[in-house]
């Protein structure tokens, strides 16, 4: 399996230059704004973006017809794109805190904001881009890309459906809310879109043993 | 006598096609021709035995090793495949490709893939998207032929190249073939290639094996009759695979020339193309 | 002795070192004759040995290797040699490859009355349509006996 990393990282470096680029312009753009969120944001579709470019690369040469002829077994070729994921997801995280400090020393945002939101957008990325992998494997890029975007769509229309409805209908009072309780709210989150991602994974794994390639 | 490849009532069924208890053997040490018309099933065939399709019914061992056997996917260090189309990203290069198997195969040979980039004048950096087809199926090759297989898998590799590099390729595998559990299984609708240098020549039709045969015998044995319609129709049905009219006469394919020429010693007979095997075989009417 | 193997079109094979010795041997395959080609090859071998252009205990080519310089089927050359070696020419020894047998002279001479009577039967009939007597036949044997000598 290692080679088929190779090949994932390999590919990915050819598209660095212009990932960076969107980056660096999503960071001015986060200072401008004054919003860390919104950092964050970016990153989280840089990574689903960078998973789709390996898989349109994958699809465009029928990879995994040939994959199955090199030493791995079919679950591998799951297994890679969510390691891939993981990878991603982990250096985002680790991005966005990292800005976090330069940017709640230029702005006003604190650190403990640019943490939530750090948290929140991982959550978001994990859960929308692992659910993203299993509709490719089930139903193809094609098919999947309109998906996508619903899968999206729906923790966006969760969270906020939430908070507008808890707005109008005034269950949480929003001040008595500490910080210590967003982080719990933001770990348990991690944990819950960790293990969905696994679960994602596993499904995946199943739906690929059981195709024709 | 071992087989790399034993495929036994192979069957699966699709929206207009059948794959119908497809049976054959590669034997250890020979190179076997697959061939059909397009469509025919090789390439589902092909797809079966590296276990990308799921069977309905049928098994198919491989090396000695049954599908359960094969679970375990080290087995497919043994193998090599060419397919038609590239299967490498576009923007690797021979290099970077080599880096990858380097990890996949325990086997990797990287003097010998560089001795193949150099023989077939591929260039290391270069990017697979920038090569022509017959340089693809080049590196493919040397993939293949770089990490100790001895089996190689070759699904319609040489269609859209020309002569020379058909050649050229072909003297790869009579290279292949010298080590005795060497074996071949390549399937091709050109079959100039396979008429060569083939040992078997397996030929399915509309997902159906209409013969295993020894290429020699083919080529020693089947002959093409020429005569008026009346004389062909007499010949006995069992020496007749198949006729054609033409304006002029008839012309038949039959089993065994040298009888027909025995008994009718007025009739004109010639050998017969494998060429011509596979078309009186699909085309020709039936006495 | 070098071993060039030739095919029409012709090609230049590998050469093969067999042993020190110094001769062509050569082994030609035609496709249009209408004989087999494992049968022309048998034939060619054999008449080698005959000839003397290979002598006992000289190994031959691998039959993969002949295969592949022929580019032939590895089953052709395979029946050759068994043919060859069921005929007592050669001798297939399995895993060190295929030598040129000690050749009983019985069988040479065999071979050779086999290959003279057929010859002989040619010049017959054709005598016979000419309307040669046998005198004049006989007459003809004798010169040219003697200038061969």
């Amino acid at each position: 399996m290692r080679g088929l990393l190779v090949k994932e990282i390999t590919i990915l470096k050819n598209n660095v230059k212009t990932q960076l680029f969107t980056v660096a312009l999503f960071v001015a753009m986060g200072l401008a704004l004054k919003n860390i969120a919104y950092v964050g944001m970016m990153l989280t579709i840089t990574i689903t973006n960078l998973l789709i470019i390996t898989l349109s690369y994958d699809e465009a040469c029928a990879w995994n017809c040939y994959a199955m002829t090199l030493p791995v077994r079919r679950e591998s070729l799951v297994t890679v794109k969510y390691i891939l994921l993981y990878v991603l997801s982990a250096f985002s995280m680790g991005i966005t805190l990292l800005l976090g400090i330069p940017f709640s020393m230029i702005t006003e945002i604190s650190l403990e904001e640019c943490v939530i939101s750090t948290g929140v957008c991982v959550i978001m990325a994990l859960f929308s881009s692992s659910l993203s992998l299993l509709l490719c494997f089930k139903f193809g890029m094609a098919k999947a890309r309109i998906m996508t975007t619903v899968t999206y769509m729906v923790p966006f229309a969760l969270v906020f459906g939430l908070y507008f409805l808890n707005v109008k209908m005034h269950w949480i009072d929003m001040n008595h809310v500490t910080d210590e309780m967003m982080y719990w709210v933001i770990g348990l989150g991690l944990a819950l879109s960790l293990v969905l991602s696994l679960v994602f994974w596993k499904i995946s794994c199943h739906v690929i043993r059981g195709q024709d390639l | 006598m071992n087989n790399a490849i034993v495929i036994k009532d192979v069957t699966k069924h699709y929206k207009d096609f059948t794959l119908d208890h497809v049976s054959f053997q590669v034997p250890e040490g020979s190179i076997v021709g697959f061939v059909g018309e397009n469509g025919a099933g090789k390439s589902t065939t092909i797809r079966a035995i590296l276990d990308l399709i799921h069977l309905e019914q049928g098994e198919i061992e491989v090396l000695g090793l049954s599908r359960k056997d094969r679970e375990d996917p080290r087995w497919k260090e043994q193998i090599g495949a060419v397919f038609d189309t590239g299967h490498i990203p576009d923007i690797m290069t021979a290099k970077q490709v080599a880096r990858m198997m380097e990890k996949l195969y325990t086997q990797w040979d990287r003097e010998a893939y560089a001795g193949y980039l150099k023989r077939f004048r591929l260039s290391e950096d270069k990017k697979y998207k920038d090569f022509s087809r017959g340089m693809r199926m080049k590196l493919s090759l040397a993939v293949a032929l770089s990490h100790g297989a001895r089996l190689l898998l070759l699904d319609e590799c040489t269609s859209g190249l020309d002569p020379m590099i058909r050649d050229e390729i072909l003297d790869l595998f009579l290279e292949f073939i010298q080590k005795e559990d060497h074996s071949i299984l390549i399937s091709s609708h050109i079959i100039s290639d396979l008429e060569k240098a083939a040992d078997y020549i397996v030929f399915i039709h509309e997902g159906r094996i209409c013969f295993e045969e020894e290429k020699d015998y083919l080529r020693e044995n089947y002959g093409v009759v020429h005569g008026t319609r009346e004389k062909i129709r007499r010949l006995p049905g069992r020496m007749v695979v198949g006729w054609r009219d033409n304006q002029f006469g008839c012309d038949a394919l039959v089993k065994d020339r040298r009888e027909v020429k025995r008994l009718y010693p007025d009739l004109s007979v010639d050998a017969a193309s494998i060429e011509e095997i596979m078309l009186y075989t699909v085309k020709g009417g039936r006495s | 002795m070098e071993s060039k193997l030739c095919r029409e079109p012709v090609r230049t094979g590998q050469r093969l070192l067999l042993s020190g010795r110094k001769s062509r041997v050569n082994i030609i395959i035609s496709n249009s004759s209408g004989k087999p080609i494992y049968e022309q090859i048998v034939t060619q071998i054999r008449q080698m040995i005959m000839d003397g252009d290979l002598h006992a205990g000289d190994p031959l080519p691998s039959m993969r290797f002949l295969a592949q310089e022929l580019r032939i089927s590895v089953i052709t050359t395979k029946r050759a040699y068994e043919e060859l070696a069921r005929d007592g020419f050669i001798t297939n020894v399995v895993g060190k490859g295929s030598f040129v047998a000690d050749v009983g002279s019985e069988i040479l001479r065999e071979e050779g009355l086999r290959e003279i009577e057929q010859r002989l039967l040619a010049a017959v009939d054709r005598a016979k349509a000419v309307r040669l007597s046998k005198g004049e036949f006989l007459e003809i044997v004798d010169t040219l006996w003697e200038d061969n000598l």
